[in-house]
């Protein structure tokens, strides 16, 4: 047999060929990345239908503006710049709708996914608790300050670099590191004072 | 409280991403700082917190992609975006006649690609009105669209069937697709008199994969 190389084609790649036409390739790019993108949009903005709403628009500018992609960037920095972005609008906009906000309704029964399974709990009691921590986490993360979480969110549950992240966010390394901090600092006051250490 | 000018290093440390020297640096200082240990252990107790109790996210949605078996044009995408408004917010007929294949031309509202500003004006326009009308008291005697007793069991089967007949994306049914989701779309909303964000969603997601125009040379 020859070369069995098989070439998978990098983000970047996929993007050049949206930019050139192909808008088939930004399925792949949406295969790759909606998941992620959406775990990190929905703990951005309050409501599902927002996170929709924004991963929807993020991936469609991709595709409106995929010429402006500058070549040697990564498009997943990129596109997080985008997601944040709006993510940002929508925060902006939230005080004027907000009299418009229909709580979801109460027989939504759709399955749920917990993004880490292996923690799954069959003891009740053990099952309850950890329902309860996580409610205390999401709780802590929902009172960061809008800077501090972005950069917590990127780091911890997306794996971003410090360098990565100060790309999205256009601020230097050391003020990422710093923010870093100070998150993770309130995070284990606000922690504390639910019960887990 | 740890010595503010070790604190980026120590950001560094627990994630595994500070330079050599620097780490050697705090590790010096580490020796002598028991108020930086304890913030690098508290620090590195809260990650473990956060990675244990990861919150919850919800299933991500589908998102249908748009295919161009040629080349991607903007004006297109643009007119199926105002499609979708329209759908959203005035009901199947506008976005019906905006995606169906070798339908009339368009009215004037897509007639030139409307700028994203433009775009975004109307579908909160559209948006809002259809709240509005939400907020409106019933009027008396007004009936249902859906008959009553639909289940949240037949309308996920109903939404699961929509979406196999969306996957075989066979043109001449797309019309015929969007129509039948339209009308549950709207079944839910007049029974439950809620989901209105997601209805609207669920409408922009049909209404762009529906426009056969976008696959269109």
């Amino acid at each position: 047999m020859g070369e069995a190389a098989v070439s998978v084609p990098s983000d970047e790649d996929l993007l050049v060929a949206v930019r050139g036409g192909r808008v088939d390739s930004l399925g792949l790019l949406v295969a790759r990345w909606e998941g992620p993108l959406y775990r990190f949009v929905s703990r951005m903005v309050d409501r599902p239908e927002d996170a929709r709403d924004v991963c929807q628009e993020t991936f469609l500018r991709v595709l409106k503006k995929s010429d402006a992609f500058r070549d040697g960037a990564r498009f997943s920095t990129w596109m997080y710049q985008i997601a944040l972005n709006l993510c940002r609008d929508r925060a902006r906009r939230q005080k004027r709708w907000s009299h418009l906000v229909i709580a979801a309704p109460a027989d939504d029964d759709r399955p749920r996914e917990h993004a880490a399974p292996e923690h799954a709990e069959t003891h009740p009691e053990r099952a309850l608790e950890r329902a309860e921590a996580r409610s205390a986490v999401q709780a802590a993360l929902g009172r960061l300050p809008h800077d501090q979480r972005e950069v917590l969110l990127l780091k911890e549950y997306e794996g971003l670099k410090f360098r990565e992240i100060a790309e999205v966010l256009g601020i230097p390394e050391s003020t990422v590191k710093s923010r870093v901090y100070a998150a993770l600092d309130a995070m284990k006051v606000s922690l504390q004072a639910a019960g887990l250490r | 409280m740890s010595c503010e000018r070790w604190q980026e290093a120590l950001a560094g440390r627990i994630y595994g991403e500070n330079e050599p020297a620097d780490d050697r640096a705090l590790e010096s200082h580490l020796e002598s700082c028991g108020a930086c240990r304890a913030a690098l252990e508290g620090l590195q107790r809260v990650r473990v917190l956060l990675r244990e109790n990861e919150p919850e996210v919800e299933r991500p949605p589908r998102v249908v992609v748009l295919r161009d078996t040629s080349r991607f044009r903007p004006a297109l995408l643009a007119a199926s975006l105002v499609g979708a408004a329209l759908l959203a917010g005035v009901g199947a007929g506008a976005g019906y006649a905006v995606g169906r294949r070798g339908a009339p031309a368009p009215g004037p509202a897509i007639a030139t690609a409307p700028t994203a500003a433009e775009i975004d004006a109307m579908v909160q326009k559209q948006v809002d009105a259809r709240l509005a009308s939400f907020q409106a008291p019933a009027k008396p005697g007004a009936q249902p669209v859906a008959a009553p007793g639909v289940t949240t069991e037949e309308m996920q089967a109903a939404f699961a069937k929509f979406e196999r007949r969306l996957n075989n994306r066979r043109a001449e049914e797309r019309a015929e697709d969007l129509d039948y989701m339209s009308a549950q779309l709207e079944g839910v909303e007049a029974r439950t008199g809620a989901r209105i964000g997601q209805t609207n969603q669920a409408l922009r997601y049909v209404a762009l994969a529906s426009n056969p125009n976008v696959t269109e040379r």
